[in-house]
């Protein structure tokens, strides 16, 4: 695509200028007419279009052999939806989530709040997790897959024991 | 045919607190929004959740509300439970997302009558609470969220980690989860031709720029949405100081524009200002885009036409949009009734202010 201001050189620069009634408009320019405009002062792209960016990217060849097993999603399927399936997946997928992180938000440290309270004091929370579990479990009897069914009736216990 | 009474308890012939343009700045800040983002801890994203598991969520939820005293006894509404003439009604008031109507999964949804605290359920995270406030108020609105996040926060568990803080369904949000926004009223900005170095300043900290409503959506009426962009790396309270510390900025360039748009622009600006009031006073049918262009110029008469308040027009914005109009009356309307409608009830509002 050509520039919309010279239309010589490629464009590379996606601008949003605003006219008089206040619209908004998408503009492709190319380097030289965006940083006439003084476009090019403005080094960091939106996060969204960062994000956009690496979902297109192709993705590494062992892509479909890494899977959360907190959720069974795998890295292939993230870089579909770019929604992960859990919490988990933030540490599964290490550092490629990392180096993710990084490139989007510029940083991978939290500096804000924290969150107050452990999970494992709140009633609700207990029953929501003892029905999960419960669910789980019988669909892994269900399965035959005794072994994770055996880890599921201990979770559970450990629930079911705590006063 | 009439409109039933609405399912999710809110006033159809009055608009939440936050638009009653009495806060810090209202007649260019309209109003200031907080948004979280949280998960509850140990259970999947929506993505990977059953619809039954979707319930269980809504449930807890709505336990957790009560529980931690702020639904007052009222309960969380299913969002398929209402009709599809309020949920637009519930979009318009900002209180609902436009992805949030397009979703398959089971969602629930809350608000307090003043509208100043709502809450998506099962929208991309299981939880996005949400505080409005009128004017330019974050300061205010992120102590009062803090509180309340606590509070539910103390019932259900949220999914956190050291590192990367509280953990989203998109890494676009993970960290503090916070978007915080401001929609500010930019017509003298506008007019002398300045918006797009004073937008390209606020871009160049980070911030975005967005429509009135949300990602993705053109601004109407020389209405600005602003927001912070990342949630990694800074706190809550630098987030809020950078976004009204910009918005400060906007305010004194607004102003600026204002004195020299009344100075040497005058008669240009006053038969603009008096040719809306005309419009909007007289006219017998009005379009929902021809009010909001209308509305905006005559925002610029608060403080030069008498009886003319921020609030009024505030309210206007939105009980003229189409589900809140027909709420309004209690009545499903055709296209051309429903612009009928809008100039009389327009024409209502505005008897008292005269030329």
């Amino acid at each position: 695509m050509l520039c919309e201001d010279c239309h010589e050189s490629e464009a590379e620069v996606l601008v949003t200028e605003v006219d008089s009634s206040g619209n908004l408009k998408e503009k492709h320019l190319c380097k030289v007419c965006a940083s006439k405009k003084g476009y090019i002062l403005q080094k960091q792209k939106p996060l969204v279009e960062l994000f956009a960016d690496f979902l297109k990217e192709r993705g590494e060849t062992d892509d479909k052999e890494l899977t959360c097993s907190g959720c069974g999603m795998s890295w292939a399927e993230f870089k579909q939806t770019g929604r992960f399936g859990c919490a988990e997946c933030y540490l599964k997928f290490g550092e490629r989530i990392e180096r993710l992180i990084a490139r989007i938000q510029g940083t991978t440290h939290h500096t804000g709040r924290k969150a107050p309270r452990e999970p494992e004091d709140s009633p609700v929370f207990r029953q929501m997790q003892m029905k999960r579990l419960r669910r789980e479990l019988a669909k892994a009897i269900q399965a035959e897959e005794y072994e994770k069914a055996a880890r599921l009736r201990d979770d559970l216990r450990k629930f079911e024991e705590r006063p | 045919m009439t409109l039933g009474s609405l399912k999710s308890g809110l006033d159809s012939r009055a608009v939440g607190s936050w638009l009653s343009g009495e806060g810090p700045q209202g007649d260019i800040v309209i109003s200031s929004r907080i948004r979280l983002a949280r998960n509850i801890s140990g259970i999947r994203f929506l993505s990977k959740t059953s619809q039954t598991e979707q319930k269980d969520i809504i449930k807890s939820v709505d336990n957790s509300l009560s529980q931690a005293l702020i639904s007052h006894g009222r309960k969380l509404v299913e969002v398929e439970d209402l009709s599809s003439f309020e949920t637009q009604f519930l979009l318009e008031r900002h209180l609902l997302s436009p992805d949030f109507l397009k979703s398959k999964a089971k969602r629930g949804f809350f608000s307090t009558v003043d509208e100043s605290f709502s809450l998506m359920v099962n929208e991309e995270d299981h939880l996005r609470l949400q505080m409005l406030g009128s004017g330019l108020c974050l300061d205010n609105l992120w102590d009062s969220m803090k509180r309340l996040d606590e509070r539910i926060n103390s019932v259900i568990p949220f999914a956190f980690e050291d590192n990367y803080g509280f953990l989203t369904a998109c890494p676009t949000n993970v960290g503090t989860g916070m978007r915080a926004s401001i929609l500010i009223h930019l017509p003298g900005v506008v007019l002398t031709k300045e918006i797009d170095r004073v937008l390209r300043g606020v871009l160049q900290l980070g911030l975005s720029v967005r429509g009135t409503y949300g990602e993705g959506t053109e601004t109407k009426g020389h209405l600005f949405q602003i927001s912070n962009q990342r949630t990694l790396g800074q706190s809550e309270e630098e987030i809020i100081s950078t976004l009204t510390k910009m918005a400060s900025q906007l305010i004194t360039y607004e102003n600026e524009a204002r004195e020299y748009i009344l100075t040497k622009m005058k008669n240009f600006i006053e038969d603009k200002l008096y040719r809306s009031l005309g419009i909007l006073r007289y006219a017998r049918m009005l379009t929902s885009d021809e009010v909001i262009n209308l509305l905006s110029t005559l925002r610029f008469g608060i403080g030069i036409l008498p009886n003319l308040t921020a609030g009024k027009l505030n309210k206007l914005m939105i009980l003229t949009r189409p589900a809140n109009l027909q709420f309004f009356f209690g009545a499903e309307f055709s296209t051309e009734q429903r612009d009928r409608k809008r100039a009389e009830l327009i024409k209502r509002a505005l008897k008292n202010v005269e030329a």
